[in-house]
């Protein structure tokens, strides 16, 4: 397990410091943020991945709510429903996708198609952990808010949502982290139009630049590094005070 | 009937249904109705015989008949079923002795071995695709020329190797949550009873975390087939599904984005059904062990 | 009169009118009706199932009612949501919050409150003290006043201030002063419990519920919370409704008792009075262990029961009644020939019995065992043991022996088929349906009893003059004021109220003594039609044994 999770980033850091010669450079590093081209790749990949997340959290968290609500959702089972979308191979549901925006018009707008289709496939990661956090919540702490004389809205932003808080980090960090790095979502919906992080990623791995590709990479990692740490620095950090 | 109790009867209606759960359902509904637009755009398609879905045209077999006669797509299929079936078996064994071994390490080790754990989930695949690729470049191209002389190249075992090793931190996690619920005096129990520790483990811990095991395993099958990036950074010139559909997606034709139509129809069925036999299986062994007690 | 009657009214905080809660077909509380006086500690005591908790979630608005009344100040809040309910609850595994601390917690309730008040600004100065040069903020309210120079009364919120006070009050209280900044987390399920006690009454609400609250602790702390409880509730005098399933907890800490089983009443009253006179055979055993023999009344002051006349306090049952005798474990003083026992105990009436030891087992405190006399087994606690084997007298004090009425379940009622859908019952012709006696029966369309074929099966059967037994159940037999408004008349014997209802008896003309449960008191000798409903009796062919 050590070789194949220590080895691969230990490389990834290698190659982002050398040129393909095998000597030590910064020129990979520096030229993510001097050249305009991979600058705003990255800037777009972060801007697209907090927006799609963003939205997700939006349209998933009432969802989850009202899946997880008795008083709304009788049948336990209906959550599945959100799941099986999950089971279709994720490119033949980008490429459903994407006929499916030709057909309204919408895939003309690039931003909007990729934005669309981040949402469309990670939607059910924000669900899924939202979900679950509210259904392990004892309903009699609600009964006690309410006793309390709370009215059902200040149960819900009292209670309700800030119990619920690890699993929107949760949900967060599952839909952040693929939708900052994704690669064919883009590709496909917006014809390349939309060049995020993990297109050039693959562009420079196709165009066997391996070394840029590994300092892309290493700023990929470091962001989903950074993400997690903060996520586990939040719970370790709600430790210290007990 | 009076206006007074016509006004009463809907007002009833109204209390019946209240107006917050009435939206609360159709919320649902709109979601749900965007979810699967787009698979059901691709199921009516797949019937039709046509080069771009939305274009009329007519009621059509041709679609899964050129699906089941592609051979590229056939050879695709064959493959990825074998790499599949492989990886999610080993990352199912190697997750299950990874998290036993996680789970009897003290504090510290553990620790970081559950943070390291942690970075493979989240780590997007892209990095992992491109950190293999590197990996299998640098220390098995040369090492494999050593093993089997002209005969090592990406392929099967490379793409079988990344799956393992994206799939295997998810079984981890699957079945450590599971292990701590374990009852710890057991597996000393057994030992006490004079069974060795592997004997106990596998009589003892195993029959426990089975469920969680087969639910590793599906999860495992999930990820690889759905896996795109690893494979196409480490497979050289094996044909997958993935890559089949992706380039039939960026280059495809008339009949090869039929197949695809077809095959996302038989994916969607498929998964409905095992999820269908799958619920009512849970349910009839729910009810059966109530019965029991 | 009218003035006293206001008075009860001012005295009574909740009263319960006919609650009934169903699920589906179950009902899982039945007609409950109860008065709590203001500053009462009224306790539900049942099995897990009985409908106390469901009837605790009702009073405070967890659960919706079928049917009846709830009222509080004579308002009905059956309706109000629970956040707009004056009450409290302590829950059963407490229920605070994780994700806030124990201050939060406790100042959840606070925070959300509106008082009346007037409009004020807040001011902050910050004051140099002069010796020391530190800084020091100091905040003051000031009120708005409106053109004309009045203040303005707004619904404000508590200030920071008077929260914190409160809420360092209520900590004081539970005896946990320093742990404000505490996180729940890290709480002992006993500090938990003091928490969700400091949370619910900082409120200061007109009833506090608790449901279960020490259910979760261990014996210990269970007895120490249990007096604290009791002085919490008379030093702040607030009103306490307490469930629980432990009736020695029940009996220590309330003023008055409601055992509950299957979701009904089965007696209200002080612990004393549920301990010492249970109504019925479930509260004799559910209030610690009971022999409960039967016995026959031979006149007044006497009953007789293992083979033996005893003396007894009880009077008022008819000739020879057969009554069901309780008789506490506790209550038997065991002695062998020889052993000196007080002469002063000794009663006229000797109440002793010759018995022999058949188990005997050391409990910690005392020995359980049990004797038996006359083939009836006794269960007897006592400080000093018996060996098995053991001859032994039993002595039970006249005041110990405690005689209930026979539990009738149900009204049983001999009488005879006279046509193909009407009996003869205690002198008058009831409408019944036959077709429930006889299988694949059913009325044809001028009203006589057919076979599946459609033909007369009366004459064949032989139906005519055939004995049915008529069971009816307390609640189905309906009275009338007017006595030919009824199917039978008859009059009242007695009448009691059972803490729900009243239960009359009533001796029909013809002699069979009805039970009839009514929600009006009758007097003794009141002359009453009973009126049958048809569709609630079970109809049961007698058996004929033949002869061969």
């Amino acid at each position: 397990m050590v070789i194949f999770v220590l080895m691969p980033i230990l490389l990834i850091i290698f190659y982002a410091f050398t040129n393909a010669d095998g000597n030590f450079t910064l020129e990979n590093v520096t030229g993510l943020f001097t050249e305009q081209y991979r600058r705003s790749a990255i800037l777009r990949s972060v801007g697209m991945g907090i927006s799609a997340t963003a939205i997700c959290l939006l349209i998933g968290y009432p969802v989850a709510y009202i899946l997880s609500n008795r008083k709304y959702n009788k049948i336990s089972v209906l959550i599945i429903l959100f799941l099986v979308p999950m089971w279709v191979h994720f490119l033949l549901r980008t490429i459903a996708t994407r006929e499916l925006l030709q057909n309204f018009g919408l895939l003309e707008f690039s931003y909007f198609a990729v934005l669309f289709g981040l949402v469309y496939n990670f939607l059910p990661f924000m669900i899924f952990p939202i979900y679950s956090s509210l259904m392990r919540m004892d309903y009699s702490l609600q009964e006690a808010s309410s006793d309390l004389g709370a009215t059902n809205m200040q149960t819900f932003t009292r209670v309700i949502v800030p119990m619920s808080v690890p699993g929107i980090m949760a949900g967060t960090v599952m839909v952040l982290t693929p939708a900052i790095s994704t690669f064919v979502i883009s590709d496909i919906l917006s014809s390349g139009r939309v060049r995020l992080l993990g297109d050039l990623i693959f562009n420079y791995f196709e165009g066997r630049q391996h070394n840029v590709g590994a300092a892309l990479s290493l700023v990929l990692f470091m962001l989903v590094f950074v993400s997690l740490l903060l996520s586990k620095e939040e719970k370790t950090g709600r430790g210290a005070s007990i | 009937m009076d206006t007074k109790t016509r006004t009463t009867a809907i007002s009833e209606w109204f209390k019946k249904v209240s107006p917050k759960k009435v939206l609360a359902r159709s919320y649902l509904a709109l979601v749900l109705l965007i979810l699967y637009a787009p698979i059901f755009y691709m199921v009516f398609f797949s019937f039709m015989d046509v080069r771009f879905m939305g274009m009329d045209g007519n009621f059509t077999f041709d679609n899964y008949r050129f699906m089941f006669n592609d051979p590229t797509l056939r050879r695709a299929l064959r493959n990825t079923l074998i790499i599949t079936l492989t990886s999610a078996t080993i990352a199912t064994i190697l997750g299950t002795l990874g998290a036993i071994g996680i789970f009897y390490m003290n504090r510290n080790p553990k620790r970081v071995m559950l943070f390291g754990n942690q970075i493979n989930v989240v780590n997007p695949e892209v990095v992992t695709a491109m950190g293999l690729f590197l990996f299998f470049t640098v220390a098995f191209m040369p090492l494999g020329d050593l093993i089997l002389p002209h005969n090592f190249a990406f392929g099967f075992v490379t793409i079988i190797i990344g799956h393992v090793a994206l799939c295997t931190p998810f079984v981890v996690l699957n079945i450590l949550p599971r292990l701590r619920r374990i009852n710890p005096n057991n597996y000393e129990a057994a030992l006490d009873l004079g069974a060795s520790p592997f004997h106990a483990l596998r009589r003892v811990i195993i029959p426990e975390i089975f469920p969680a095991m087969l639910g590793a395993f599906v999860l495992s099958i999930t990820l690889s087939l759905d896996d795109f990036l690893i494979t196409r950074f480490n497979s050289g010139v094996v044909e997958t599904l993935s890559l089949y559909i992706y380039s039939a997606a960026r280059f495809g034709n008339a009949e090869t984005m039929g197949a695809i139509r077809a095959l996302a129809t038989v994916m969607f069925v498929g998964a409905i059904s095992i999820i269908a036999i799958g619920t009512l299986a849970q349910n009839r062994l729910a009810r059966s062990k109530f019965k029991k007690t | 009169m009218e003035n006293n009657k206001d008075n009860l009214k001012k005295e009574i905080l909740i009263e319960f009118k006919g609650v009934t809660k169903q699920y589906g077909t179950s009902l899982a509380v039945e007609d409950f009706s109860l008065q709590v006086k203001r500053g009462e500690f009224v306790t539900l005591l049942g099995p897990s199932g009985c409908g106390k908790t469901t009837t605790l979630r009702m009073l405070a608005g967890f659960e919706n009612i079928t049917s009846g009344e709830i009222l509080l100040n004579g308002e009905d809040i059956s309706k109000l949501p629970p956040n707009k309910r004056p009450l409290n609850t302590v829950f059963q595994k407490y229920a605070l919050f994780p994700h806030m601390n124990v201050e939060n917690n406790i100042a959840f309730g606070l925070k959300l409150k509106r008082v009346e008040g007037i409009k004020e600004k807040k001011k902050v100065e910050v004051v140099v003290c002069e010796s020391t040069g530190a800084k020091q903020k100091v905040i003051s309210y000031e009120p708005v006043l409106d053109a004309n120079g009045n203040t303005i009364p707004v619904m404000r919120k508590l200030r920071k201030e008077e929260i914190d006070e409160k809420v360092q009050k209520a900590l004081k209280l539970v005896d946990l002063p320093d742990f404000a900044k505490r996180h729940i987390e890290s709480l002992s399920g006993g500090q938990q419990q003091r928490i969700a006690i400091a949370r619910a009454i900082v409120n200061e609400p007109a009833v506090l519920l608790l449901d279960e609250p020490l259910g979760a602790l261990d014996l210990k702390l269970r007895q120490e919370m249990q007096l604290e409880l009791r002085q919490m509730h008379k030093e702040l005098g607030i009103t306490f409704i307490y469930v629980t399933h432990d009736q020695e907890e029940a009996l220590t800490m309330s003023d008055r008792i409601v055992v509950m089983n299957m979701g009904k009443i089965l007696q209200v009253g002080t612990p004393k009075q549920i301990y010492d006179e249970p109504e019925n055979g479930f509260v004799a055993n559910f209030i610690g262990e009971s022999n409960i023999i039967s016995g026959v009344m031979e006149a007044d002051y006497k009953v007789t029961f293992a083979g033996k006349t005893f003396t007894c306090i009880d009077y008022g049952f008819d000739k020879n009644e057969r009554v069901d005798v309780v008789i506490r474990p506790e209550d038997i003083e065991l002695f062998v020939n020889g052993d000196s026992r007080p002469a002063k105990d000794k009663p006229a009436g000797d109440n002793t019995l010759q018995g022999l030891v058949v188990s005997s087992l050391f409990k910690g405190v005392h020995y359980e065992m049990e004797v038996e006399a006359n083939g009836v087994g006794f269960l007897v606690q006592s400080t000093t043991g018996y060996s098995v084997g053991e001859n032994v007298n039993l002595y039970i004090k006249p005041d110990y022996i405690h005689i209930m009425e026979k539990e009738k379940e149900a009204n049983v009622i001999k009488g005879k088929i006279i046509d193909d859908d009407a009996i003869l019952l205690q002198g008058a012709k009831i409408k019944v349906d036959l077709t429930a006696l006889i299988e694949n029966s059913a009325y044809d369309d001028s009203g006589y009893l057919v076979n599946a074929a459609g033909e007369r099966i009366a004459n064949e059967l032989d139906l005519y003059g055939k004995n049915v037994e008529v069971t009816m159940a307390f609640g189905d037999i309906e009275l009338k004021d007017n006595e030919s408004e009824g199917d039978i008349k008859g009059t009242v014997i007695t009448s009691f109220y059972k803490g729900t209802h009243y239960q009359a008896r009533v001796k029909a003309d013809k002699g069979y003594e009805f039970f009839v449960s009514t929600n009006y008191s009758y007097d003794d000798g009141d002359r009453v039609g009973l009126v049958l409903v048809p569709s609630k009796m079970v109809l049961k062919l007698e058996e004929v044994e033949k002869v061969d």
